[in-house]
């Protein structure tokens, strides 16, 4: 690359923003036309679908913002993500702990049975899910969400953490155990703060995993009182089919949370994501 | 992942397992402790994973509305000897087929070539990759009702756009049979191109330079190195993608359901869209539950050829273990 | 550590402890207690949305219970109360069109035997109870009843040189080509919501085989005869004419951009709609709708034993679930008060079910007026077959209609999926 000249490199340059700034177009508009859309009305969207809204106006925004259901459902997204990463992450790193480091009869086979898991499209499931879950009464419950999406995220993320705990060298146990330390603490005191960074990253994909669900709660939840973000979308698309604007606002608006925690997990969501691929 | 391999190969690390537990260690735990910590997972995925698929399997032989009760209605192989001659089902599986060939023909390789160009160093670059990675991180049923509005006759955006250039056009993005496949394809290429070229430039940024470095020495052209160096060094990675584009695109659901609803007339119709129809729209269950099971028999049929053809040979280094998905 | 078993299983048990209270307070949030109401309507308009939720509101207010209101668009209802019914747990009071669909839910004893019950009953024209009785029993109230019919834009029909709404299925499809040549769009259809669809085949089928025909095959659950293909090649035939609006194919019905809006903004001549298309088209385009808009009977076909006094059509009205709290059916008759319903008639533009209507409903809009008249010297009438039917056969006729519209089915096809459909629910 030494002979480089200072022109290629420019002419280089410029191919690599022309290819990025077309892409860049290619991601930003459809967003860009929901949120100048939210801030016109509908006459404007008609008359002018493409310019700066004229004049701005922030009343679908705030319309949506005052509206309880949007906050129930943002408070239903946000429980039924935080439950789930809970369960999923405490539960595989029991199990990934035990394949990691301890030899059993069977222990292969159930962690066949376990990877094996992750060959099964949720979609496969969902309707005896449903089923399963109406002889429960757990219908019209977060947790008719919460317990199936937390069972769905086990083989990633016991996959995932189980690599990690195998590479912790043998040492660090052997002087917890010398130190009087059972399997238990050893868990608990040693191999659980040791594994923080991966424990975010798992976290992180649970967290993303249950925040996009949308075939689940759908047959789940027929009741609105536990609506989850995406649910309420396309339930107030159907309500507001004719206020295109209004639906444009609350689309902008639901989709900011998401845009909100990338900004800030972005490490540990590419990081989860290039080392396990993901699972819904 | 198979059921297979698994026990010999370690489908993470992909070396041959070394039973890393069976070293002699002090204080073993008992087994009531390794059932203890196993309990809860194991409980919650018999429950929820292997229960329902197994549950499936059984009401598949059932004529059964699903309203209250068990089923009762014995039918045999009925259900999947409709299924095979239905015409919506062997249409989802040639839209399968279609959107697999084009998501391999042209989605990938344009995730690819901006992985390339982003691995280059130029001022601006990580904005880049932060920018293109952001629609997959949007919600798939919240991008379809987005992509209904500015796909709407009229008063949508890619009209006026077209308008405005001077075309008038009238193309019916969502009620045209022939175009709607492409026009989907263009949204699922918007949404997952990113996270594509993620992880093809976490691919690439495993090659090592000294690699690079040495081939400059030996004389070679970047597009020699290209070819000798970086492609084969990408294929663990570019089989792995390739893996998670098609089971991904076998529970295509969400994207499509809610923003044509498989219309017009089944032209965009998934196998999971049309399970969901069957199941819950026409209370046919058993029927429904047939179709589940032919999606987990091709998904699981492709994972087995997939891993004994195409993966085993470089599961080592490949940036990624198994599974995935779309929604 | 002396006992390393006692930790883990303790733990385990606290974090059982924690999910049960966990599930115990969500269900407490959910969960209903004797006075809580779930309503769902699909009357997701205003000025009806605001006029139904406030109705709830004062009901709530002055009986003590809180009333959760949902208004769901009409095909998003469907495909919700289906999921709804095989959950074993439909909301307190929902609409219902009544026929073989309320019927699949009475059967799996979802819904409450409002017989004897409802205070108000004597308000109501018995007539209008029909699609909601069944086995004699009744399992629904309407508050609303109508006919299908082609509203037409008189001024696009003038423009095209059409004096006569046509009478007969050849002079409909005249007038068709006489719109089109005049470069006027003839037909608003909502192509993705599949049931608009439905109504042509199900009237050309009711003008074919005439409503006795219809009945039997129904009956025999066999629509081979002759009349049955001439109505799904009719259909075919007037597709064949491309006479709906541009992206018909995925359009719905109450969209921005969907039939209704189409035919209140005036870029369509006509729609084959029931009684409350004037109120959508006015509500869905934001206009105030067509200035001079018509109603004429479904045309009759030569050969055919139909008549243009039958009429498809049906009503709107509410079933309460069988679990419900009594004040569910208090809040149904505090719709049908005579205040509150005249004003509901009034804004929504209801077709009323009024055993006495000039008492709720002195002065009759126009277009309601019509719908009244064609009601009192109809000779016969069919409900809508997606709602007639079970929803495996009405789901079928549905889409079938679509497949027929789009040229992907043939009428021999046609029958043989409905005939299919029939078989398998015997």
């Amino acid at each position: 690359m030494k002979v480089t000249t200072r022109r290629a490199r420019l002419l280089r340059h410029t191919g690599f923003y022309v290819a990025a700034f077309i892409t860049t177009a290619f991601v930003a508009t459809p967003i860009l036309f929901a949120l100048l859309g939210g801030f016109k009305d509908n006459q404007q969207l008609r008359e002018n679908a493409l310019g700066l809204p004229n004049p701005w106006n922030i009343e679908n925004y705030t319309d949506v913002l005052a509206s309880g259901a949007f906050w129930q459902q943002v408070f239903s997204s946000v429980f039924i993500a935080l439950v789930t990463t809970f369960i999923v992450v405490i539960c595989s790193a029991m199990v990934a702990f035990v394949f990691a480091r301890y030899a059993f009869r069977g222990r292969e086979g159930l962690f066949t049975l376990f990877a094996a898991g992750m060959m099964f499209p949720f979609a496969v499931a969902v309707l005896p899910l449903f089923i399963i879950l109406r002889s429960f009464e757990l219908l019209n419950s977060p947790f008719g969400v919460i317990l199936p999406q937390a069972a769905f995220g086990l083989p990633l993320t016991i996959i995932i953490l189980r690599t990690f705990f195998r590479s912790i060298p043998g040492e660090v146990e052997e002087a917890a155990t010398i130190d009087g330390a059972g399997p238990w603490l050893f868990f608990t005191r040693i191999l659980l703060p040791m594994a923080r960074p991966v424990l975010a990253t798992v976290s992180v994909l649970a967290l993303v995993g249950s925040w996009n669900s949308f075939l689940l709660p759908l047959v789940v939840l027929q009741k609105s009182t536990w609506w989850t973000l995406p649910l309420g979308v396309t339930q107030f698309s159907g309500q507001y089919a004719s206020d295109t604007a209004k639906v444009l606002a609350f689309v902008m608006l639901a989709m900011l949370p998401a845009l909100v925690f990338y900004a800030f997990a972005e490490r540990h969501l590419i990081s989860g994501l290039t080392s396990g691929g993901t699972k819904g | 992942m198979t059921l297979k391999e698994s026990p010999r190969v370690s489908p993470v690390t992909g070396r041959p397992d070394r039973r890393a537990g069976s070293r002699r260690r002090s204080g073993r735990p008992g087994a009531g402790t390794l059932a203890t910590f196993i309990a809860p997972g194991l409980m919650l995925f018999l429950l929820f994973v292997i229960l329902p698929v197994l549950f499936a399997a059984y009401v598949a032989f059932f004529r059964w509305n699903g309203l209250g009760g068990v089923p009762t209605e014995f039918v045999g192989l009925e259900n999947f000897r409709n299924l095979v001659q239905d015409e919506v089902f062997l249409g989802d599986l040639w839209r399968l087929a279609l959107i697999v060939v084009l998501s391999l023909l042209v989605q990938l390789p344009i995730s690819f070539g901006l992985a390339m160009l982003l691995h280059q160093r130029f001022p601006g670059r990580t904005a880049f990759r932060l920018l293109f990675f952001v629609p997959y991180v949007l919600t798939e049923a919240v991008t379809a009702v987005l992509f209904r509005l500015v796909f709407s006759p009229r008063r949508g955006f890619a009209d006026s756009f077209l308008a405005n250039l001077g075309v008038d056009a009238q193309i019916g993005w969502l009620s045209d049979r022939n175009i709607i496949m492409f026009v989907i394809f263009g949204i699922l290429t918007w949404k997952f191109f990113g996270f594509h070229m993620i992880l093809f430039l976490a691919g690439r940024q495993n090659i090592p330079d000294e690699l690079y470095e040495a081939a400059s020495i030996d004389g070679a052209t970047g597009a020699q190195a290209f070819r000798s160096i970086t492609l084969p060094l990408m294929g663990p990675t570019v089989r792995m993608i390739v893996f998670l584009s098609v089971i991904g695109s076998v529970q295509l659901f969400d994207l499509v359901y809610v923003l044509t609803g498989g219309g017009p007339f089944h032209a965009s119709e998934t196998l999971a869209i049309t399970m969901y129809e069957q199941g819950f729209q026409r209370n046919q269950i058993g029927y429904a539950s047939a179709l589940s099971i032919a999606m987990f028999v091709i998904s699981l049929v492709f994972a087995l050829l997939y891993q004994r053809y195409v993966l085993n040979r470089d599961l080592q280094g490949s940036i990624t273990t198994a599974g995935g998905s779309r929604s | 550590m002396r006992n390393p078993l006692l930790r883990p299983r303790a733990l385990v048990a606290a974090g059982a402890a924690a999910a049960l209270a966990l599930t115990a307070a969500a269900c407490g949030d959910s969960g209903e207690s004797d006075a809580d109401i779930t309503w769902w309507h699909i009357q997701n308009q205003d000025p009806l949305m605001s006029t139904w939720q406030e109705f709830a509101d004062d009901f709530a207010a002055d009986n003590d219970v809180t009333i959760d209101v949902q208004a769901i668009e009409n095909q998003a209802f469907k495909d919700r109360m289906g999921t709804a019914s095989q959950s074993g747990d439909v909301p307190d009071v929902f609409h219902t069109w009544g026929g073989g669909v309320l019927a699949e839910q009475v059967e799996a004893g979802l819904v409450q035997d409002l017989t004897g019950k409802l205070d108000c009953i004597d308000q109501i024209n018995p007539i209008a109870l029909e699609p909601y009785t069944i086995d004699g029993k009744l399992y629904g109230m309407p508050f609303d009843a109508g006919v299908v019919g082609f509203w037409y834009n008189e001024d696009l029909f003038a423009q095209a040189g059409i004096t006569q709404p046509p009478a007969t299925w050849d002079e409909f499809l005249a007038a068709v080509e006489a719109l089109k040549d005049e470069g006027i769009t003839p037909i608003a259809l909502a192509g993705a919501d599949k049931w608009p669809g439905h109504y042509y085949w199900t009237y050309l089928a009711m003008r074919t085989v005439g409503l006795d025909g219809l009945a039997s095959a129904a009956e025999a659950g066999d629509f081979s005869g002759d009349g049955f293909v001439q109505a799904g090649q009719m259909v075919a035939d007037l597709a064949a004419l491309e006479p709906f609006q541009p992206g018909f194919e995925s359009a719905v019905y109450g969209e921005a951009d969907g039939q209704s809006a189409v035919m209140g903004e005036g870029l369509a001549a006509m729609e084959l709609m029931g009684q409350w298309a004037p109120q959508a088209q006015r509500d869905n385009s934001g206009t105030e709708g067509p200035e001079n808009l018509g109603f004429f009977p479904f045309p009759t076909v030569a050969g055919g034993t139909g008549t243009t006094t039958e009429w498809l059509g049906g009503g709107n009205g509410y079933a309460v679930a069988a679990d419900a709290p009594d004040e569910a059916l208090d809040f149904l008759c505090t719709l049908m008060e005579p205040e509150n319903y005249t004003r509901a008639i009034a804004e929504g533009n209801l077709t009323p079910v009024a055993a006495d209507v000039a008492a709720v409903a002195p002065d009759l809009n126009e277009d309601t007026q019509k719908v009244v008249d064609a009601l009192a010297t109809a000779t016969g009438t069919q409900l809508y077959l997606d709602q007639a039917y079970p929803p495996a056969i009405g789901g079928v006729i549905n889409d079938a209609t679509e497949g027929l519209l789009l040229g992907q089915l043939t009428p021999e096809d046609f029958v043989a999926m409905v005939n299919e459909a029939w078989a398998a629910e015997a």
